[in-house]
């Protein structure tokens, strides 16, 4: 049995009062793109800090193929490439300065560090400004320098802390294809992420993440599953949603309904057959329906169906 | 190995900071020459002395051998004396008080015409007439005791000639003109050398300088008025330095680099090493480089290296040890700004780094004891002053503790913050 890549078993992160991570255990296999997909305030990051040898856990383990980060921290962390999730370089060092400095940092020296500079500055297009302060750099440049930097000594587990938040879609788009690239050349890849798009374009396995807890683990089909591929239908309406709520409740084909803001979510099997039955339920109230938005299962219908709540608030 | 790196890259950043070139190497510079100007270091005379202009009348009609004119003239064109004294000849005495009078020259010498004979045969008195101009101090005083050691030197020369002139009479000799100006030439070549080894040898007991280049450090003047200013200033912001290339771990802590080298498998005391490093490096840099360009700017001259070098290692280490410290305490750079403004600046002007005396009142004294920059200055002053090794010693000694110990602890409290 080969080892995983990455063994989270039963991680609990108190702050103080606050309990961020509730005992949660997960394995990465070897080779995978695996997604951490949860809100904000979810204990994505206090997670991975964790893994990364950042935070030391209030109790739990963590192992990097089999090496304890709190009880062989080195080892552990040599196999690791950790990207930041806010930017973290030297804003007067050049992008070569930067990444010659973060590979001695992973141990590397001489012919092998400048040759793995140049493969890197190659990688993520920065070439021809490589002798560029990072200061003069945009947004999405300094971003593709940060993952760069983690990746200078090749490293069997890359983790990712929601790499696309706030940039361009340029930058974004280069950085998920440098994703699937670094994962097709072998590397095991830890991602988060509260985008339902990316972890279903990325990922082989996606953890949902809310409060502290895993709710659902799985393949990205595995989890559509879940919600026994339901169909969302997202209804405006000009009166308050408590009228209809319980009426659209009770319609045959309903799985659940909720609200958010004059807008009635509900879960359903088949649009075409329950559609109509809400537009009675409607009537009957007098409530006008405004708008009408269908749409086919996804991520987002799952956490909603998990945990009742939008994955975005 | 790593440990390097770390400090490299912080020295690295910190050359790269406008903010930290101008407070680290241009402040103190600039400082300087304020202060310095303030006290009328560079009013007066040029640091060159200016080249005295020198009119000579030679009227000495000596009766038979040497002219003695003859020779002082040809002392004030001695290429030795050439670098300020330029002498030239004038017919008469109206000529040259006509010079002077257009100051056309600096001083005019007026040879009597019975010179030779009243020195070599005695007799009557003679008027050497040195005129000067008013406005003018130093050279043509200079002018005035070369011609008077001269002089001296040929009466008792003659003294001793008369002496031994009586003797060898009473032994059947007899003196004769001709072999008492062969006395005056060998007295008159011995006087060219010594008036060479006067001006050029630094063992010479009189040195034509000016006091703003006045070697001898008991001797006052502005070279200790303005290597006092510069230790001052140098002592002041080293100990900011120190504490702004310290602040680079909050800087770090704030912007995700520390959390980030967490990440690698670097050793956190590693880490905290590298960067206590870079801030000892980069003192020391900076007071090299500020000792450097003071010799050129300001022409300070830093003697006995061996003690300088002992001194600067004490300010290295004092002005790091108070850095580390403070910044150990502080939560954030937002807090380092004002904390490190105020706190150094107190604790400077406290432990007398403006105050460009030797002494200071008994009050101040006293109270710069209680401030790490006080002990520094104390050693400075001990090695400006070249004091006696003991007492050079304890300043030094009590100042690289004081260093020492708030290094220790500030790395202790560093340690148990960040590492
Ligand atoms: N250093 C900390 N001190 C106190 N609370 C924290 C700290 N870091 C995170 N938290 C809290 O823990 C919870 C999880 O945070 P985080 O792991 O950052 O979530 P995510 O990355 O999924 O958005 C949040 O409520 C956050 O406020
Ligand atoms: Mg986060």
């Amino acid at each position: 049995m080969t080892l995983p890549a990455i063994q989270v078993t039963q991680l609990e992160k108190a702050f103080g009062a606050l309990q961020a991570v509730k005992g949660i255990t997960f394995e990465v296999a070897p080779g995978e793109i695996f997604s951490l997909l949860g809100p904000n305030g979810a204990g994505k990051s206090t997670t991975i800090s964790i893994i990364s040898g950042l935070l030391a856990p209030t109790a739990g383990e963590v192992a990097i193929f089999g090496r304890s980060i709190l009880r062989e921290p080195n080892a552990a962390k040599a196999m690791l490439g950790v990207v930041p999730q806010d930017i973290a370089l030297y804003p007067d060092l050049s992008a070569r300065e930067n990444l010659v400095f973060w590979g001695k940092m992973y141990g590397l020296r001489g012919a092998e560090l400048k040759h793995r500079v140049d493969e890197i500055l190659a990688v993520i297009g920065l070439t021809d400004r490589q002798k560029d302060r990072v200061s003069t750099f945009s947004g999405g440049m300094k971003r593709r320098v940060n993952i760069g930097a983690a990746l200078m000594h090749r490293p069997s587990v890359v983790i990712m802390d929601e790499p696309t938040v706030g940039i361009d879609p340029q930058s974004r788009r280069h950085i998920l294809d440098n994703v699937k690239d670094l994962n097709r050349q072998g590397m095991t890849v830890l991602y988060t992420t509260h985008y339902m798009e990316e972890a279903a374009e990325l990922s082989h396995h996606i953890a949902i993440m809310d409060e502290g807890v895993i709710v659902a683990c799985g393949t990205h089909d595995e989890l559509i599953r879940l919600v026994g591929e339901q169909t969302r239908i997202d209804l405006r309406l000009n009166a308050e949603a408590e009228k209809v709520m319980a009426g659209m409740s009770a319609v045959k084909g309903v799985s659940k309904v909720t609200s958010l803001d004059g807008t009635v979510t509900v879960l359903v099997d088949d649009s075409n057959r329950v559609l109509p039955r809400l537009f009675e339920v409607a009537a009957q109230v007098s409530v006008r329906i405004l708008s009408v938005d269908i749409q086919e299962p996804n991520l987002e219908t799952v956490f909603l169906h998990l945990t009742g709540r939008a994955l975005r608030d | 190995m790593k440990t390097f790196d770390i400090a490299l890259k912080d020295i690295l950043q910190s050359f790269r900071s406008f903010f930290l070139i101008g407070m680290g190497i241009f402040a103190p510079l600039i400082i300087t020459a304020l202060l310095f100007f303030a006290f009328g270091g560079f009013a007066g005379e040029a640091s060159d002395l200016p080249v005295l202009k020198l009119g000579f009348v030679n009227l000495d009609q000596p009766a038979q051998g040497q002219n003695l004119g003859e020779m002082i003239f040809s002392m004030f064109t001695d290429e030795s004396v050439s670098g300020w004294l330029a002498a030239a000849r004038y017919p008469d005495e109206q000529a040259a008080l006509a010079a002077l009078d257009n100051r056309e020259l600096g001083v005019a010498v007026i040879i009597p015409q019975c010179l030779s004979q009243a020195a070599l045969q005695g007799g009557q008195g003679v008027v050497i007439k040195i005129i000067q101009d008013p406005t003018l101090t130093v050279t043509p005083s200079v002018v005035r005791n070369m011609i008077q050691s001269f002089l001296d030197g040929v009466y008792s020369g003659r003294v001793a000639y008369e002496l031994i002139s009586a003797r060898s009479a009473s032994a059947g000799l007899q003196a004769t003109p001709e072999t008492l100006t062969a006395v005056f030439a060998a007295l008159q070549s011995w006087y060219t050398d010594f008036q060479r080894s006067l001006f050029h040898s630094p063992a010479a007991p009189l040195v034509l300088r000016l006091p703003s280049e006045n070697a001898d450090p008991t001797a006052g003047g502005m070279q200790q008025v303005i290597r006092l200013i510069m230790v001052g200033q140098m002592v002041f912001f080293s100990f900011f330095t120190a504490a702004y290339a310290m602040e680079s771990i909050l800087r770090e802590h704030e912007n995700g680099t520390l959390a980030r080298l967490y990440t690698t498998p670097t050793p956190h005391m590693t880490i905290l090493i590298g960067k206590l490093m870079a801030v000892v490096i980069t003192v020391l840099l900076q007071a090299i480089v500020l000792i450097l360009l003071s010799t050129v700017l300001f022409k300070i001259r830093w003697n006995a290296i061996d003690r300088l070098a002992v001194v600067v290692f004490a300010q290295v280490l004092a002005a790091s040890g108070m850095g580390v410290l403070i910044i150990s305490i502080l939560k954030n750079t937002r807090q380092a700004g004002p904390v490190i403004g105020a706190g150094l600046s107190v604790t400077g002007m406290a432990g007398g780094l403006f105050t460009a005396a030797n002494t200071m009142p008994d009050v101040l004294t006293t109270v710069s004891k209680f401030t790490p920059q006080g002990w520094v200055m104390d050693a400075w002053k001990n090695y400006i002053n070249n004091g006696p090794t003991p007492a050079f010693l304890q300043s030094i000694a009590i100042a690289a503790a004081i260093g020492l110990a708030l290094f220790l602890a500030g790395a202790f409290i560093s340690r148990r913050r960040f590492a």
